[in-house]
């Protein structure tokens, strides 16, 4: 019995002493090498990576960052620079970086933010935040400020079939009455929305491509003011232009939840173990002038919650 | 056709006119074709603009019904008749109006519509700056160019009626001014030169201008000046020349007269001494024959002294002979150009120096001589008096008598020389005088009319004839004829 305890005591301050070194280890990443690569020049990239780049600060960790731009540089060029500059992790903002991280396969983990439909990513070394704000934090959102409107409407294509399963669940759990419609081609919009304009309260706008073009928005947009419903936008952009509400990213928050991923990699994690994430927090936009049109009333309190209210 | 110079000049101010109004309105008018063209052109891209714009929405969602009012509404459009909407796979979403027109015009443009870079992209959520636009479809419209027709047929009229204008306007200006600064002004320039050539030189041209006219009609006043004086001189020299012609035809009447009157006095002096001759020669024959008879019927009965002077009686009775057929020979040296003929003075001397039977102690030599025109029986004469004196008078045991010529300008220069005892200087004109002899001492007993001959031969052919001679040496006649081709004017004929 003695020699068991004896050896239990051995066993128990071996794991405390492993858990110790492991736990000061952990917290020993003082400085790392990160290759950035933006899609684009886009504004909203560059906040993200604001937001990463104050995570680590915050941190206190010394970053040693090589930038790179899909727009000015070749994908293939530049993963054969990061032979080069060795960086310990390799940060991708925007869709178009991840699919160049994807395209040229490397043992280096990548982190990427800002992609809107990530899917399913089947290369164990990647991870990261992406744009999409999920349905139910929409709906929630919107039945709070707007109790009343009850039918939502929605058209989707192939493209957004899976968010449209998703909408679905999260409408009957919220107690919406949802009027949805399929549709192949962008040309059929028009007829279906006709069709669906006088039963619903509100107009739910998807991440789909494939059926908002610009035109088709401006379309959808003055149809809501005809046939009287609202319009939930896909970001503030939406807003300014005539949706009546928006629930966008924060995309500096997004940035900084990336960072959070990429220290935790940092500090041995494997990204495998890291699920792919959605931002965590929500901006809020309004635009009083449709409201007015709409002949609705927003409440001040809401208004204060606002991050911004367009047609004052 | 003949023209005025002012007509001249005013021909070429309206053909300048012609070519620069024509010039003009040919730029106008092309001016006009390509303002209102682009006009046009311009008008139809507009409503093109306009229905791509109009349409866009429509033609992304394919919505027909829509299109159709927009292209209905299109076709209001004046000068739209045919309106033609097409999706992006060429699909025929519109078609209204009629292309059935002579003159028409078709635009196309493409409907583009905005879209993201890319499709999968985050950029919807934001304002992204990468978009891109699309074609949706295209629209065809067919204008009629009927009213463009009609506003450039109203435009060449118009420039047309104002250029013919400016023409007709141009032609009474340039009419006017030539008339005015150049028919004018010319016309009396004319007008007063006719006065002047009909005679008038009291007649001055009128001058009014300052300019090349004005300096032409002074300069033709001072001209007519100098020609009145000029013309009076040379009245009063054509006078005088008249004056002088008639006193020379006085004076050719007299001299005509005179010549007739001495050739008639010559052809009777020829005539008389020909008469004479022949008359003489009868009774001198009588004589001679007399005294023949008295020497044969008395010889014998007359002393000494008688027989003497009988003998001088013949020897004189023949020395009268001698003279009366010199004489006669002298008369009848005429010249008649009908017997002159192409005459080789070789032969010719061959036969002379033949017939002349030229003793043995006398050479003569003949260098090469031409061939003239000439009579035969002259120069027969000539050369055979000159060396029958040649022979006659030698007095050397070996005679040498030479004859040649030389070419001169424009005759021969003929040469006999003798080496015989020459002639005093003092003789030498007088040898060549008709019964002119040497003394006694120094010539045989010859008629003195051989030299005379001679020379009368020569200057018949316009000659001359001389003598060099050095006493005891020998003598040379010279003499010259002319080389053949000369008009000779004959003295007689």
């Amino acid at each position: 019995m003695g020699i068991i305890r004896k050896n239990l005591f051995i066993i128990k301050s071996g794991i405390v002493l492993f858990l110790t070194l492991s736990q000061s280890m952990s917290f020993a990443v003082q400085k790392a090498t990160v290759s950035v690569i933006f899609s684009s020049d886009a504004e909203p990239y560059r906040q993200s990576y604001d937001g990463f780049k104050s995570f680590f600060d915050e941190n206190k960790v010394a970053l040693q960052v090589f930038e790179h731009n899909l727009e000015k540089e070749n994908s293939q060029a530049i993963y054969s620079g990061t032979k080069t500059e060795k960086p310990d992790l390799i940060f991708a903002v925007g869709t178009r970086a991840l699919e160049s991280a994807l395209e040229n396969k490397t043992d280096i983990p990548v982190v990427f933010s800002m992609v809107l439909n990530p899917g399913t990513i089947a290369e164990p070394n990647v991870c990261g935040v992406s744009l999409d704000i999920s349905a139910e934090v929409k709906l929630k959102q919107f039945k709070t400020i707007f109790p009343e409107k009850k039918n939502i409407g929605l058209i989707y294509s192939p493209q957004s079939e899976l968010i449209y399963e998703n909408i679905v669940k999260t409408c009957k759990n919220l107690g919406f009455n949802l009027v949805s419609k399929k549709i192949s081609s962008k040309t059929e919009f028009s007829e279906v929305l006709e069709s669906i304009s006088s039963k619903i309260d509100c107009f739910l706008m998807t991440p789909d491509t494939d059926i908002y073009y610009p035109k088709l928005v401006e379309y959808l947009l003055r149809e809501s003011l005809k046939n009287n419903f609202s319009v939930i936008g896909l970001s503030s952009t939406y807003v300014k232009a005539g949706a009546l509400v928006a629930f966008d990213c924060d995309y500096k928050d997004i940035g900084n939840q990336a960072g959070e991923l990429a220290l935790k990699i940092l500090e041995d994690e494997k990204p495998t173990n890291i699920r792919c994430v959605g931002p965590r927090k929500t901006k809020l936009s309004l635009n009083l002038m449709t409201a007015k049109l709409l002949g609705m009333k927003i409440p001040p309190e809401i208004l204060t919650q606002a991050n911004e209210v367009f047609g004052k | 056709m003949k023209f005025k110079i002012s007509q001249k000049v005013s021909l070429l101010f309206i053909a300048l006119v012609v070519v620069q109004s024509a010039t003009l309105g040919m730029y106008f008018i092309r001016y006009q074709q390509v303002t209102l063209n682009k006009e046009f052109d311009d008008k139809a891209k507009a409503v093109l603009k306009g229905l791509a714009v109009s349409v866009e929405y429509s033609l992304l969602v394919e919505d027909e019904q829509t299109l159709q009012i927009l292209g209905k509404g299109v076709l209001q459009q004046p000068d739209v008749i045919f309106c033609e909407i097409k999706n992006k796979n060429n699909r025929t979403l519109f078609e209204g109006g009629s292309k059935e027109r002579q003159y028409i015009r078709m635009y196309a443009a493409p409907v583009l519509t905005e879209k993201a870079s890319n499709q999968v992209s985050e950029d919807m959520f934001w304002n992204s700056e990468n978009r891109q636009m699309v074609e949706t479809g295209k629209i065809y419209l067919t204008l009629s160019l009927d009213s463009l027709m009609g506003k450039l047929n109203q435009a060449k009229k118009t420039i047309g009626l104002l250029v013919i204008g400016w023409m007709l306007i141009s032609f009474i200006l340039i009419n006017a001014v030539t008339k005015l600064i150049l028919a004018k002004p010319v016309n009396e320039l004319l007008k007063g030169i006719k006065t002047i050539a009909e005679g008038n030189l009291d007649h001055k041209v009128p001058i009014k201008t300052q300019d090349e006219i004005g300096i032409l009609a002074t300069s033709f006043n001072t001209m007519t000046e100098h020609l009145k004086k000029t013309m009076n001189n040379l009245n009063s020299e054509v006078a005088d020349r008249k004056k002088a012609e008639m006193s020379l035809e006085k004076l050719n009447a007299e001299l005509e007269r005179t010549i007739q009157e001495l050739s008639r006095s010559n052809s009777q002096l020829q005539d008389f001494v020909h008469i004479s001759a022949h008359d003489l020669k009868t009774p001198v024959r009588g004589i001679g024959t007399l005294a023949d008879w008295i020497i044969s019927d008395y010889g014998d009965k007359l002393d000494e002294q008688g027989q003497e002077q009988v003998r001088l009686l013949k020897t004189r009775v023949v020395r009268i002979n001698k003279l009366i057929d010199g004489m006669l020979l002298f008369s009848k040296i005429t010249r008649t150009t009908t017997n002159e003929k192409p005459v080789s003075l070789n032969n010719l001397l061959d036969q002379v120096i033949k017939n002349l039977k030229v003793p043995d102690n006398i050479q003569v030599a003949v260098n090469s001589l031409p061939e003239i025109t000439c009579d035969y029986r002259h120069l027969t004469q000539l050369f055979d008096i000159l060396i029958t004196n040649a022979i006659t008078f030698m007095d050397k045991s070996n005679g040498i008598i030479k004859i040649g010529c030389v070419e001169m300008n424009n005759f021969w220069k003929f040469y006999v020389s003798d080496n015989g005892p020459g002639i005093e200087q003092q003789y030498h004109e007088r040898i060549f005088r008709i019964f002119q002899t040497l003394p006694k001492n120094e010539e045989p007993e010859t008629a003195g009319v051989g030299l005379a001959v001679a020379k009368k031969i020569v200057e018949l052919y316009d000659g001359k004839i001389w003598i060099e001679s050095q006493p005891g040496k020998g003598s040379t006649f010279f003499f010259t004829l002319p080389c053949g081709h000369e008009e000779l004017v004959y003295a007689n004929t």
